[in-house]
């Protein structure tokens, strides 16, 4: 049955040809904000059902980048050093489907996390305020998601409620989205529609052995993430005597950081 | 099915009151094709007649839409109906509950937009980790240094040189301004806590611009933000401190600080016999020698006599260091042009120091044994004075031009006179030391991949060094009268002078150096033995040596992976060798490999291995025997062969996060396949020392450590073991050198709480033994030590905290207990420290070391009970 199902898919999403390709850059700063951090290509190519953005993918980043070792310092203390950017073969995924009002999604911490949840309904506030990027007209729509406050910048040229990671819900593209602090920050770098592409808009796949956790069981995850930070913080400390370290926040270990 | 009843709860809860208060506005409709079939995903959007969105809505799969939005003032609102492959609608349409329905029509879409290619990347380049302070300490802390102990990834060690991520920092810097270079303690241990604001570790630091560009510097330095009101204004702060009860303590210091964007500028000015000597916060030569960047040459004269203080490393410099100390230091750095700046350094550092103590000596022997004590009264006066000025030019992006001049003058004067077996000694010793160095760097970027520098320098080193001696055991070893007195006048100079250019370049899998470099060093050893007017040639000596050597060395370094690299070095020497008229040729290969494996699942590995050839130095070539301490002659030797040793090392880490354990371990083997040796001849009243060339020993070193953090205990634990075994060839009073053993292992455990209440503590127990084997005979010794601190934060501003320890060492007990209050108020200028030092009043110390063929024991005194009121005001 699944098999039929992917046949299926396979030729609902390819009979539907039509697709968009989107460039962005993206920058994570997490605890650190004002876009200091590290630099990941990523991309989405959608259609009229459905998106696939990723980043943080392999085969999207050049040698030199996957391996220089950068620090990152922040405004108001603290700080962070990446030994190259973050990778993965198959990247940090979202896949959202309009009509199963689903999102399936994954990341790398540590090992791979899997999450499918229902649609995230995201309130946003569109404002008076508009830009252009390129030869699109944008409009600044803002809004509070899962612990961080947004602001994105939304094409109505091109009319698809689609946006990077799981920001999504507007009448037009999202070209650019990043939180207040830019802790997050992701801009716009070529489009094309429609795309002759050989990427696809496809499906997330799983690992035989992996499951999918609800958004729920996600938010133990990080939990757990954040108790052995500590814990660790701990034992670096036995090693160095006389430090003293502050808790790790969510805010500063994860993009969603809701408590 | 809760949830269900939950959802419509919550929606009738969230619904009604909107009914009620707000007026709602629904339009709705079908959007279909040309052929009436309904189109999915359309977005529907209403605007006000500003275009401002009043709400927006998609289809469904049928087409249809439905958009609530709250009345407006207007009766018109416009709105539009887009989706990809038809042609946008835009109406307008009264404001009022409707249903309207559309039609698209089909278009061919093309979007082709590039702002960025999809490579590039916005550019962001920072090698920085920043770390606020106030989110670190607890407001005790008083100056820089101990602000940088408790920030994680920065060790303060004990000589007050600091580690940042694991290394040794290569600079301090303020406000992004590197003022003291090498003596950054000065400003480390000077500096008030309280104008700190952010501490940046800089990782990949480099400090030529030229040299940045390859980005493979593995250097780390910190960088210290101060408090934003500081530029522009002189900052300080003044301290003073008076012993309350038993004893004359005091501790009086003024910092004073400007920043401004020209110039810079710190005086730091300290008074005090606390134990922490000021001539200890000034680096006496710098050798760097690095691959892939800078190098620094500062090379010293030999000194011959020496006085021993007879401090106990084992305690800490508070607890038995009896020293009065003084500092001055003005440090300046300003930017003359935009592309030249200036650095400055004066400083003048002073240290008193009386130390007493007795000790005896055992010397067993298979023959004879030999015994004696002695009760020392050691007095040193050490003055230290230096300037130093810096010129940093950067005519353009591609070149770096340096140069560091650094004069010193460090006038010593010291004296023991001690009861040797009841026998009056007087020794005095006035050194007198000066110093140049010159450091000339130029830096050129060749092309994008490959850098060339060229360092010239050069310097001279002067010892003068006159001693007098009123001993009856010299005297009556030479055959004089008892109160005879001896003087020996050394006079010990050394010039070099060289030049090193190396290219670097850089490949994407690998960098490669390569150098050259030819060096020009002479040296010249000389002292007088005059006794009863007498110059006693077999005591007197002028030796010379003159090297000139011409380096070649190649390092490579791989990365095969993210994980894998390898270093390679290759050093080829070629050295022309004059001493004492014999001149010999050589050339010699040093080789050095280090294998590094990172971050795999089950740890990092590396593995390191290098030979090392090395000739001997001047007060290893002298003729005749030179008296190197009161009672104990040196003599040299003729050169034979080169120094050669082998060094292996690997080590482990592993860190488990889930497990929360860590393991840090290493195997360290060194084989010295030629050394020069001493062979000892000891009399009941000297030591005759002379070097010889021997097959050395080898060493086993390996280290293993433990931590864990118990969860459920709220216990950060760590354990700990060093274990080294040593063979050495000995030659004591003997013709032959024979083989003594020695084994060394530490055990150590210590904990941390971390507990929710207000008070905190930490613990543990070290355990040494130490084992011996010469002859035949083994000696053994162990020491135990326990410690508790108690962490107490009383109120917010009122914090104590009390430090206890217990040494059992050969059966007798020793016990510090020190309380330190720290008050500060919120929002004053003023703070107020006391300071309890050695509550017990152990008075004190008894020292024993017993090596292979020695067994001594020391009675030092301590530092007793004193109780320091501090009061700073800060401007």
């Amino acid at each position: 049955m699944k098999f039929y199902t992917y046949i299926f898919l396979f030729f609902f999403s390819y009979t539907f040809a039509q697709k968009g390709l989107i460039q962005y850059g993206y920058i994570e700063a997490l605890g650190i904000g004002n876009a200091k951090g590290t630099d990941s290509n990523a991309f989405m190519v959608f259609n009229k059902e459905q998106s696939y953005f990723v980043t943080a993918k392999d085969s999207l980043e050049n040698a030199f980048n996957k391996s220089v070792s950068k620090t990152f310092e922040n405004e108001t203390g603290g700080g962070a050093i990446y030994n190259g950017l973050k990778v993965s073969k198959e990247g940090d995924q979202v896949v959202y489907h309009i009509a199963k009002k689903t999102m399936w999604s994954n990341i790398l911490y540590g090992e791979q996390i899997y999450v499918k949840e229902l649609l995230p309904v995201i309130d946003w506030t569109i404002g008076k305020e508009s830009k252009k990027i390129g030869a699109f007209n944008c409009v600044k729509a803002s809004t509070t998601f899962r612990g961080r406050k947004y602001i994105a910048w939304f094409t109505p040229d091109i009319p698809v409620p689609f946006g990077p990671w799981k920001l999504q819900g507007l009448p037009g593209l999202i070209l650019e989205a990043q939180d207040l602090n830019k802790n997050v920050f992701w801009y716009f770098k070529n489009g094309q529609y429609p795309s002759k592409t050989n990427e696809i808009v496809r499906y997330m796949t799983i690992p035989k052995k992996m499951n999918w956790l609800s958004y729920q069981e996600f938010k133990k995850v990080q939990q757990d993430e954040i108790q052995m930070r500590d814990d660790k913080n701990k034992i670096i400390k036995k090693e160095h005597p006389g430090i003293i370290f502050n808790l790790p926040t969510l805010t500063e270990m994860f993009l969603e950081c809701e408590k | 099915m809760r949830k269900i009843v939950n959802f419509v709860l919550l929606s009738l809860f969230l619904t009604n009151p909107v009914i009620i208060f707000a007026q709602k506005t629904t339009i709705s409709g079908v959007i279909v094709d040309n052929q009436n079939r309904g189109i999915q995903n359309a977005s529907v959007s209403l605007l006000d007649e500003t275009d401002n969105f009043l709400g927006y809505n998609f289809t469904d799969e049928n087409g249809k839409y439905s958009i609530t939005f709250e009345k407006q003032k207007n009766s018109s609102i416009k709105i539009e109906i887009s989706c990809l492959g038809y042609k946008k609608i835009t109406q307008l349409i009264n404001a009022s509950n409707q249903t309207i329905n559309f039609k698209l029509e089909e278009k061919i879409e093309s979007l082709n937009e590039v702002i960025i290619e999809s490579g590039k990347k916005i550019k962001i380049d920072q090698d920085t980790t920043y770390i606020k302070v106030a989110s670190f300490g607890n407001k005790t802390e008083q100056t820089v240094e101990d602000i940088l102990k408790k920030l994680p990834g920065i060790e303060v060690l004990k000589d007050g040189s600091i580690k940042a991520h694991g290394k040794t920092i290569d600079k301090l810097l303020i406000e992004g301004e590197d003022v003291f270079d090498k003596n950054y303690k000065m400003l480390s241990k000077n500096l008030d806590a309280k104008v700190l604001d952010e501490v940046q570790i800089i990782d990949n630091f480099e400090d030529n611009p030229v040299f940045k560009k390859l980005n493979n510097s593995d250097k780390v330095a910190l960088n210290l933000k101060l408090k934003k009101g500081l530029k522009n204004v002189w900052f300080g702060n003044a301290t003073v401190g008076s012993g309350i009860v038993s004893e004359n303590r005091w501790k009086e210091s003024i910092n004073l600080g400007l920043l401004k964007k020209k110039i810079k500028l710190f005086y730091f000015g300290d008074y005090n016999n606390l134990g922490e000597k000021a001539t200890d916060l000034i680096f006496a030569n710098v050798i760097d020698k690095n691959s892939f960047g800078d190098d620094r040459f500062e090379y010293k004269a030999k000194s011959l006599f020496s006085i021993a203080n007879n401090e106990v490393q084992f305690f800490s410099k508070t607890q038995n260091v009896f020293n009065t100390a003084f500092l001055n230091s003005v440090s300046i750095t300003s930017k003359i042009k935009k592309n030249l700046s200036v650095r400055g350094v004066v400083y003048l550092a002073n240290d008193k120091q009386f130390q007493n103590s007795n000790s005896s000596t055992n010397y067993n022997l298979d023959n004879n044994s030999i015994s004696f004590t002695e009760d020392n009264f050691y007095n040193s006066n050490k003055t230290l004075a230096s300037a130093e000025i810096e010129l940093k030019f950067t005519p353009n992006d591609k070149n770096y031009i340096t140069n560091l001049l650094i004069i010193k003058s460090n006038p010593n004067k010291v004296s023991n006179n001690l009861l040797f077996n009841n026998d009056a000694i007087n020794q005095n010793s006035n050194i007198k030391n000066y110093s140049i160095f010159n450091h000339f760097n130029h830096t050129v970027q060749l092309t994008e991949k490959t850098v060339l520098n060229n360092y010239f320098y050069l310097g001279n080193d002067k010892i003068n060094e006159s001693t007098t001696i009123l001993s009856p055991f010299l005297n009556s070893f030479l055959g004089f009268n008892a109160s005879e007195i001896v003087n020996q006048n050394a006079d010990n100079t050394l010039f070099y002078i060289g030049n090193k250019s190396k290219i670097i370049s850089k490949f994407k899998k690998f960098d490669l150096t390569n150098t050259i470099q030819l060096e020009y060093n002479k040296e010249q050893f000389k002292n007088n033995f005059i006794a009863n007017n007498q110059n006693l040639v077999p005591y007197q000596n002028e030796s010379y040596l003159k090297v000139l050597t011409l380096f070649q060395e190649n390092t490579f370094r791989y990365n095969f992976s993210k994980k894998i690299d390898l270093t390679a070095n290759l050093n080829f020497q070629k050295t022309q060798f004059n001493s004492n008229s014999i001149s010999e040729n050589l050339f010699f290969v040093n080789p050095s490999f280090f294998l590094n494996i990172k971050k795999t699942g089950f740890g990092n590995f590396s593995l390191s291995f290098s030979e090392n050839n090395s000739l001997p130095e001047i007060n290893q070539l002298t003729s005749n025997f030179l008296l190197t301490d009161y009672r104990s002659f040196l003599k040299g030797t003729g050169f034979q062969k080169p120094i050669k040793s082998q060094t292996s090392s690997f080590s482990y880490i592993y860190y488990n996060d889930v497990k929360r354990f860590s393991i840090n371990s290493s195997i360290f083997y060194v084989n010295s396949k030629s050394v020069l040796n001493t062979s000892s001849n000891l009399t009941n009243d000297f030591n005759f020392n002379s070097f010889i060339s021997s097959r050395g020993g080898d060493s086993y070193n390996f280290n293993f450590s433990f931590v864990n953090y118990i969860r459920k205990l709220k216990l950060a634990s760590k354990i700990e073991t060093s274990n080294n075994w040593m063979t050495s060839p000995i030659s004591v009073n003997s013709t032959d050198f024979s083989n003594s053993k020695n084994y060394i292992n530490s055990i150590k455990y210590s904990a941390t709480t971390y507990f929710k209440s207000k008070v905190n503590f930490d613990f543990g127990f070290s355990y040494n033994y130490f084992q011996s084997n010469f002859q035949g005979i083994e000696t053994s010794n162990n020491t135990k030590d326990y410690f508790l601190n108690i962490n107490y934060k009383i109120s917010k501003t009122l914090l104590a905290e009390s430090n206890n320890s217990l040494y059992l060492v050969n059966n007798q007990t020793y016990s510090f207990n020190n309380i330190t209050l720290n008050f500060t108020p919120i929002a004053s200028r003023f703070s107020f420290r006391l300071m309890l030092n050695n509550l017990i009043n152990e008075n004190q110390y008894t020292f024993i070391s017993i090596n292979n063929y020695s067994y001594y024991q020391s009675n030092i005194q301590l530092v007793p009970r004193y109780v320091l009121g501090t009061v700073k005001y800060r401007f």
